[in-house]
């Protein structure tokens, strides 16, 4: 431990580099891991916070809710079959909305039957009725705040936002649910009455979902039903994300660890003679390998902990440019995961440590 | 200079460690920009596919194709205005496409103007696909795709490289395109006498520029080119500002890990150094020597990580957004070599302070 430290303290140059360049490469994990939960939740939020526990789409939606159509009237032939509580349509589409400073953003709206599946399940408010709405914000956007009115759609319909719902944002986008007849308006002059985007339902109750879903594909035309969580994992643009950003996330593990394991490996080799020399004077295996591995914990330690603290910071004052939603439990994993790829990193310096014989001191060129 | 190449000859071993962290960080470097470039060129096809043409939109679309809506009837104010050659109608859908069981997301275009990427405007019926399709669904020219919700069969009857548009585009004539779209979304349809947008080609010897001025001359409308639209494109812009600082910080860590590893190498030849210093050689001989080292270190580690790069993303799922592109490797390439020649030089204060005294012991 003494000597770990002093070395550390004498030659903290060095070990500032290495905790730097760690510092700034779990920076770069966790920066990555906020704005992947970011974009992964507002692209989710709408149906995975839906009150639905079943959802249908047309079958050549590819589970797209943007391009699913599923006729009107098949809303009452999905309540029929056994085991549906209550269904309900959705209408889901994209548009424009004006800010009360004037500021013009993409908005999704999702016109629902207040209190029907398809509902948010959490709405900090009241239910949306005619002229009003719950709005939710996307993750890299706030929304728009409760008792603003936002202007929306070509026409520029003024709405109230009347309620808050909580992390339900689709398309990642800042999101408006208005009764279904409303959203009709807001989208566009054109939309028709006689389709909706996509059907929720709620099962009754003992009815397994995934049974239900099943049952519900075979049973109506033309109809392609998921539980919740697999229509969630299904939607357009969650499984590029969730693979794209796990490339990136190997190849910065793979980077940590060889970049820690290079710097000790030389250390070890720069300081062969003084080791010898330790082992030739009594010292065990041990206390010369615990210093190595002692100093691979502070540096690595705390590097991560110092890119912990760095992104913790970004997200707080730049939340809209990085998403803000790395979660503790997130970033203390990937801390602990540099952590250990640092100590296995380390194995290669402490092979050479423990090959060191005390008896080397006392050959030709043994110190060197 | 010419002892330190030589040493980097005879002694490659001594600079492996740094020349592998710093291929490792090359092959992120071209990965990070490879994910940039595969967004950005993934999400712009259908604008780019009007390369040297104007895009007229609406006065209130703000740049945004999504945005903007013109009558069709505007089609004759603009044929009539002086530098315009041809004129054609513009309009997206997303939706869904493919053969037999298989379908993918697709953005059906409705086109009336060919282009140096588009051909002409196929038969009413016929589609041009984009190869993209081609590569994630087995479609071929002559094969019929069905498109939309009520599966609108139509046949490939060309296909285009690089022109996808958030997913693989398919590219049809105004009225087949509006026939599918009438049926493709639940909410939100372009009215029947409108388009998004018109692309106009300029008569020989008219400027883009001057032509724009003509056309948005009254206000009536916007016109741009494909460079002012992809940079209209809010997430285009927000993802690269975001890329371009997760590359900045990467090549810091290029320079902490240059720096680090030549401090250490430095350290280890304080001797040496002092040597040549005693026997004549010039601070300005070692600095030289060292930043050869670290430049040669790098450049052979850009070929190499660049080499991997291509290999490691040869072998990604092709519906994954990735693109080399040239140009990115080359600033790569520039980045690293500058990068590592400054992390060289952060040994410049230890071999200054080195006394050919030293030698002596």
């Amino acid at each position: 431990m003494f000597l770990a430290v002093r070395e550390i303290v004498r030659n903290r140059t060095r070990f500032a580099l290495l905790s730097g360049a760690v510092g700034l490469l779990v920076v770069l994990l966790l920066f990555f891991q906020s704005v992947a939960s970011a974009l992964t939740g507002a692209l989710t939020g709408a149906l995975a916070n839906q009150d639905a526990e079943v959802v249908v789409y047309g079958a050549r939606a590819r589970q797209n809710p943007l391009a699913s159509v599923v006729p009107a009237q098949t809303v009452d032939a999905l309540t029929a079959v056994r085991g549906v509580a209550e269904a309900a349509g959705v209408v889901q589409g994209a548009t424009t909305a004006v800010r009360p400073d004037g500021t013009e953003v993409d908005v999704v709206v999702v016109g629902i039957e207040p209190g029907a599946p398809g509902t948010p399940r959490a709405i900090d408010g009241a239910l949306p009725t005619a002229g009003t709405a719950a709005a939710s914000g996307s993750g890299f956007d706030p929304g728009f705040p409760v008792g603003s009115t936002v202007e929306v759609g070509r026409d520029r319909t003024p709405v109230e936002v009347t309620g808050h719902a909580v992390d339900a944002s689709a398309s990642s986008s800042p999101t408006l649910y208005v009764p279904r007849a409303e959203a009709s308006r807001l989208l566009g002059g054109a939309s028709r009455t006689d389709v909706v985007s996509w059907v929720a339902v709620r099962p009754a109750e003992g009815v397994e979902p995934a049974v239900l879903a099943t049952r519900l594909t075979d049973a109506v035309d033309g109809v392609q039903a998921l539980p919740r969580a697999a229509a969630v994992e299904a939607l357009p643009g969650v499984d590029t994300i969730t693979r794209s950003f796990g490339i990136l996330y190997a190849l910065l593990y793979v980077v940590v660890t060889i970049v820690t394991g290079v710097f000790f490996l030389i250390l070890t080799v720069q300081k062969r003679d003084a080791l010898v020399l330790l082992r030739a004077v009594g010292a065990r295996r041990r206390d010369v390998v615990t210093p190595v591995l002692l100093q691979v914990v502070l540096v690595v330690g705390l590097g991560a902990l110092g890119g912990s603290a760095v992104t913790a910071g970004l997200l707080r004052v730049a939340p809209e440019t990085f998403g803000g939603s790395l979660s503790p439990a997130t970033a203390s994993t990937s801390t602990a995961v540099v952590l250990a790829l640092g100590l296995v990193s380390a194995t290669a310096a402490v092979r050479r440590v423990l090959a060191i014989e005390p008896a080397e001191a006392t050959m030709s060129g043994g110190l060197g | 200079m010419r002892v330190a190449v030589r040493e980097l000859w005879r002694r490659p071993g001594r600079f492996t460690p740094v020349g592998g962290a710093l291929v490792l960080l090359v092959l992120l470097l071209l990965v990070l920009g490879g994910f940039l470039d595969g967004l950005t060129l993934s999400q712009t096809g259908s604008y780019r596919a009007q390369a040297g043409h104007l895009l007229v939109l609406s006065a209130d679309a703000d740049l945004r194709l999504d945005r903007s809506r013109l009558p069709t009837s505007a089609a004759q104010w603009l044929a009539d205005l002086e530098g315009v050659a041809a004129i054609g109608g513009l309009a997206t859908v997303p939706t869904t496409a493919g053969t037999g069981e298989q379908v993918e997301d697709a953005v059906l275009v409705g086109y009336g103007l060919d282009t140096t990427v588009l051909p002409a405007p196929p038969a009413d019926g016929d589609v041009v696909v984009d190869r993209q399709l081609a590569r994630v669904a087995d479609v071929a020219v002559g094969d019929v795709v069905a498109v939309g919700p009520e599966g609108r069969e139509l046949t490939v009857s060309a296909f285009v490289d690089d022109v996808s548009q958030g997913a693989p585009t398919l590219w049809t004539s105004l009225p087949t395109w509006r026939e599918v779209a009438s049926s493709a979304a639940a909410a939100g349809p372009l009215p029947a006498d409108a388009v998004e947008a018109f692309v106009v080609a300029p008569t020989a010897g008219i400027g883009l520029s001057t032509l724009e001025s003509t056309i948005e001359d009254g206000g009536r409308v916007q016109a741009a080119t494909v460079d002012e639209l992809v940079g209209a494109l809010d997430v285009v812009q927000q993802q690269a500002a975001t890329f371009r600082g997760i590359i900045a910080v990467t090549l810091v860590v290029t320079f902490l890990v240059v720096a680090l590893f030549f401090a250490l190498l430095t350290l280890e030849r304080v001797r040496v150094h002092a040597v040549l210093k005693a026997m004549g050689a010039r601070t300005l001989d070692l600095v030289a020597g060292v930043a050869a080292q670290a430049v040669v270190v790098a450049a052979v580690a850009v070929l190499l990580g660049g080499g991997l790069a291509v290999a490691f993303t040869a072998v990604l799922p092709p519906d994954l957004p990735v693109r080399l592109v040239a140009g990115r490797g080359l600033v790569v390439a520039a980045g690293t070599l500058v990068t590592a020649l400054a992390g060289g030089l952060f040994t410049l204060r230890r071999l200054l302070r080195i006394d050919p005294a030293q030698a002596l012991g």
